[in-house]
């Protein structure tokens, strides 16, 4: 290997670590030692993005120059058994280099915005230690050079988002939201995981750089015909469905926003919602056999962009019209995957993660600087009442703002049919394991035995320590 | 005297036991926790040179113990080492050791840690023996330390009812079972009977000994509560407590009994039974998984989760695929440290709070953020959170039994992705939401925080550089697929 090789590989491998080693040590301080000032995690974690953004930078550079259209890390098996073996394998490409930029450009200027935003509150520490272990997933999602270990960062994505959903854990809205939004991910990671051993079946590999050969990103084909490519990709569809908040799974996506403005706008307007989209990118050679399942998936987007661009018209509040906003663009950008416009879908994502993340980050002080624009012009300076709802007929629009008031309904009639059954059985069943188990003793009621003093016995033991 | 020639199993066996039964008669708590403590850590340290020296020189493909007896026939040692028991021994060890350091005070008599370290010893005693007659001795006394006393609440004499219907009704299945075994052997002039080489080197299979592996199977499927023998388990966890239930659980004895007994003697049967035996371990994964939905309290919920994740064990084992086997055995260990580790979490809240129902909870973040790392860390690494070994374990598991089964492989992902929704739920249910925690409510104490690090760090240790826990495990996959493919094999040129 010579020495440009060599140095690309040594600044992958830097983008993929510097995060996570600030991860491991603000994780590590809070739980073995005095936990750090304010002022040093955000200067670590400064540091970390930046060097993650430079290394990047410096990655984008040499490829340029070099004429290199991709650069592999190998890192060697993580483990292995038989003929199966899990390799950890890093992969930079003209898909993962625009992710890797904007991952690292956004998360670091979001934890410098938070600086200010979260001073003194009493989760600062918290929220910098899940947004280091988002950067270090959504970075591990997109370098990835294989779908295991694309899915290993597709899962800690998942969780860092559900907790900071659920941030503000006092109160119990946070986290009922935070928790409804895991539910959807779990439910649709299955289609990742299943579709990932599919792949490997298939392809005989789970490596991208194996699976799709014949040109690197936006090109490559896959070895997977036929049903079996049409079953990977409905499977990736649906995977993208839960975690780009598309219709009808996206009711979380409005929830979501209990969380804190900053982790919001990295999630929910950036990086997150843009994984699945991410997904089907990598994905592509195998959607290109599958035209139904392309076709699916464009009209899963078309339906989701006419959605939430219906129901975000009637929302009261910004940070909910920005939600909308962002899942109507997913549902553009997933048509454009499925249409086979993989560089346009690249572009618009790009466009997108930039523009949202900043409205976002201005969303708290939107009024502010309406009143002033408005003080400054003298008046209005944006005129209202002139919207394309009104070309409809009047019948049409009660109908319609019926519909988009009640968010389409897809949560109440995905409550109703799905998880209410679900959930009635599961108490059901426990109504008859408990009467089962009774059996054993007709006077017995199985229910928990408080312990006597429980506060009491803790601060004793304490005492004689 | 020379280092090989000494009994080490038979001598760290017999001093665990004695001293477990020393320890049970004592009357300080604090004491008895600190020479349990020292027992069981020492317990550990001889587990991990033994594995060290099993795996590192791989001198022998098994090392007997020089210690032999025979209650029937020749006399034969009783117990060895080889490559499966190897790494359970620490493992056992290790489980017991941090149970006995981070148990709350009140699950800390005397007897308790005395019962615990008699759990050990007979752990040791079944991973090691090599003759059915100690093996069936081992089962049961594993059992007789967790048995719940008749004294008490009727709730408890009701649990005591179900343990003595299902666990001990399973030690005798198992006896039963093996005793048949015996007896055929016996009738066919084996000099060993009783001994485990000598019934696999003389093909036991084919004396056709009547009954006896379905009694062995109905035994190992109550051990391991997969349908519909689980309902021990919620309980057990109920009535008792999430640590009880999470020592009986570790050890998978069912499974270790399937893959040293039913798998070398009945290695054809086997074949045919073994993905009866695995539906019905789904079928619990996917139930416990459900039912876990509807737990109220953090004991039920904790017991719903065993049920779950333990017959995944099982579920692996049954698809006859390397991979899925290795998976399988690779999450035997995590999940048998995971779940201890949450088991002592979930105690050590309600230590705190008392009464473990779910409504009553909530809060205790703003007072023991360290408790709800470990609690979430913990729980989360038995579902397979990537960067713990439970990733690696379900990596495998997944890739081996939907290369075989599809059906299976999806609902195993089905039953997981229930079973992290389950944790995360009685996570925020517990430590976010309104704070309810009195003012008094500390984090956790020092011996809490060694034990569940200690247990933390192992699980992300092993998560990161799985190398050492999957190649043993691995090895042993190997063989046994290699030997149920050739068991399938003579099968197929029989008929």
């Amino acid at each position: 290997m010579n020495l440009p090789s060599n140095l690309l590989t040594v600044l992958s491998a830097v983008i993929l670590l510097a995060p996570l080693l600030a991860f491991i040590w603000l994780g590590a301080r809070m739980l073995l030692s005095t936990p750090p000032s304010e002022r040093a995690i955000v200067r670590v974690t400064s540091v970390a993005l930046t060097v993650a953004f430079l290394c990047g930078l410096g990655v984008l550079g040499g490829m340029a120059v070099h004429g290199v259209d991709q650069v592999l890390v190998h890192f060697g098996a993580w483990f292995s058994v038989g003929s199966y073996g899990f390799e950890i394998t890093l992969l930079v490409d003209r898909l993962s280099l625009p992710f890797v930029l904007l991952t690292s450009a956004l998360t670091g200027l979001v934890g410098r915005f938070s600086a200010s935003y979260l001073h003194r509150d009493a989760g600062f520490r918290r929220f910098y230690l899940l947004l280091l272990l988002f950067a270090s997933a959504m970075l591990l999602l997109v370098m990835a050079g294989s779908i295991d270990l694309l899915f290993a960062g597709w899962e800690l994505v998942g969780i860092s988002s559900a907790l900071l959903i659920a941030f503000f854990n006092r109160r119990a809205e946070p986290v009922a939201n935070g928790l409804r939004a895991f539910a959807v991910y779990r439910v649709c990671d299955v289609g990742l995981l299943v579709a990932a051993v599919l792949i490997h079946h298939h392809a005989h590999s789970a490596e991208f750089d194996a699976a799709f050969d014949h040109g690197h990103w936006p090109g490559g084909l896959a070895h997977i015909h036929g049903g079996a490519a049409l079953l990977i990709s409905l499977l990736l569809v649906f995977a993208a469905m839960g975690k780009s908040a598309q219709v009808p799974f996206g009711g979380w996506l409005p929830r979501a926003m209990e969380g804190p403005t900053p982790s919001s706008a990295i999630f929910y307007g950036g990086l997150s919602i843009h994984a699945g989209a991410y997904l089907l990118l990598r994905t592509a050679p195998v959607l290109e056999r599958a035209p139904v399942a392309a076709a699916v998936l464009v009209g899963i987007g078309l339906v989701t962009a006419a959605y939430a661009s219906m129901v975000g018209r009637v929302q009261t509040d910004a940070k909910n019209q920005l939600a909308y906003a962002a899942m109507a663009q997913v549902g553009l950008i997933l048509a454009e995957i499925g249409l086979g416009l993989r560089l346009l879908a690249l572009v618009h994502i790009a466009g997108h993660a930039a523009v949202r993340t900043l409205q976002f980050l201005r969303a708290p002080s939107l009024l502010h600087e309406f009143h002033q624009m408005d003080a400054a012009a003298g008046g209005h300076t944006s005129p209202t009442g002139a919207y394309y709802e009104m070309l409809l007929p009047a019948r049409w629009r009660l109908w319609l703002y019926s519909i988009a008031l009640q968010r389409g309904a897809f949560d109440i009639l995905l409550e109703r049919f799905a998880v209410a059954p679900l959930f009635a059985l599961a108490r059901g069943l426990d109504r008859l394991e408990r009467r089962f188990v009774g059996f054993f003793e007709p006077a017995a009621t199985p229910t928990p035995e408080p312990i006597a003093d429980p506060v009491a016995a803790v601060v004793s033991e304490k005492g004689e320590r | 005297m020379s280092t090989f020639s000494m009994p080490w199993i038979s001598l760290t066996i017999a001093m665990t036991a004695i001293a477990g039964a020393l320890i049970g008669r004592g009357s300080s708590p604090d004491s008895a926790r600190r020479s349990a403590g020292i027992v069981a850590g020492s317990a550990t340290l001889i587990g991990l040179v033994a594995a060290a020296w099993m795996y590192g020189t791989g001198a022998a493909e098994r090392w007997s113990d020089p210690i032999v007896f025979a209650w029937i026939g020749e006399a034969r040692p009783i117990f060895a080492l080889d490559a499966l028991n190897a790494a359970l021994l620490p493992f056992s060890a290790v489980v017991v050791l941090a149970v006995i350091i981070a148990a709350p005070r009140a699950q800390c008599s005397p007897e308790r840690v005395g019962a615990a370290l008699l759990q050990l010893a007979a752990s040791w005693a079944l991973f090691c023996a090599f003759d059915l007659g100690v093996m069936a001795i081992a089962w049961i006394l594993g059992l007789l330390p967790a048995l719940p006393s008749g004294r008490g609440a009727p709730a408890l004499r009701s649990t005591r009812r179900v343990y003595l219907v299902y666990l001990l009704g399973s030690a005798a299945l198992l006896t039963l079972g093996l005793l048949l075994v015996v007896v055929a052997a016996a009738r066919a002039d084996m000099v060993a009977p009783a001994s485990l080489p000598d019934l696999e080197a003389f093909g036991v299979e084919r004396l056709h000994p009547w009954g006896a592996l379905p009694l062995i199977l109905v035994a190992i499927v109550i051990r391991k509560g997969a349908f519909p023998f689980h309902s021990w388990i919620p309980a057990l966890s109920q009535q008792l407590g999430p640590t009880p239930l999470a020592l009986l659980n570790a050890p998978q004895a069912g499974a270790f009994v399937l893959i040293r007994v039913a798998i070398p003697l009945f290695p054809g049967a086997m074949v045919e039974t073994l993905p009866i035996v695995g539906r019905v371990a789904l079928v619990a994964a996917l139930y416990g998984a459900v039912l876990g939905l509807a737990a109220r309290d953090l004991r039920r919920a904790f017991g719903w989760l065993v049920v779950s994740q333990s017959s995944l064990v099982l579920v692996g084992l049954e698809c006859l695929d390397v991979d899925g086997i290795a998976g399988a055995m690779t999450l035997w260990i995590s999940i048998g440290l995971a779940l201890t580790g949450f088991a002592l979490a979930i105690a050590a809240v309600e230590a705190r709070r008392g009464p473990s129902s779910l409504d009553r909870l909530g809060g205790l973040d703003a007072r023991a953020p360290w408790l709800g790392a470990a609690f979430v860390v913990l729980g989360l690494a038995s579902v397979g959170l990537p960067g713990t070994l439970g990733f690696v374990a379900e990596d495998l598991l997944v890739h081996g039994v939907l290369e075989s089964y599809p059906g299976i492989g999806v609902a195993i992902v089905l039953a997981t992705a229930a079973n992290g929704y389950n944790v995360l739920r009685i996570y925020a249910r517990t430590f976010h939401g309104p704070s309810r925690a009195a003012a008094a409510v500390a984090d956790v104490l020092p011996r809490e925080r060694v034990a569940l690090a200690g247990l933390a760090a192992l699980l992300l240790l092993f998560g990161l550089v799985p190398g050492p826990v999957v190649a043993t495990r691995g090895g042993v996959a190997q063989r046994l697929a290699e030997r149920l493919a050739e068991a399938a094999a003579r099968g197929d040129a029989g008929r």
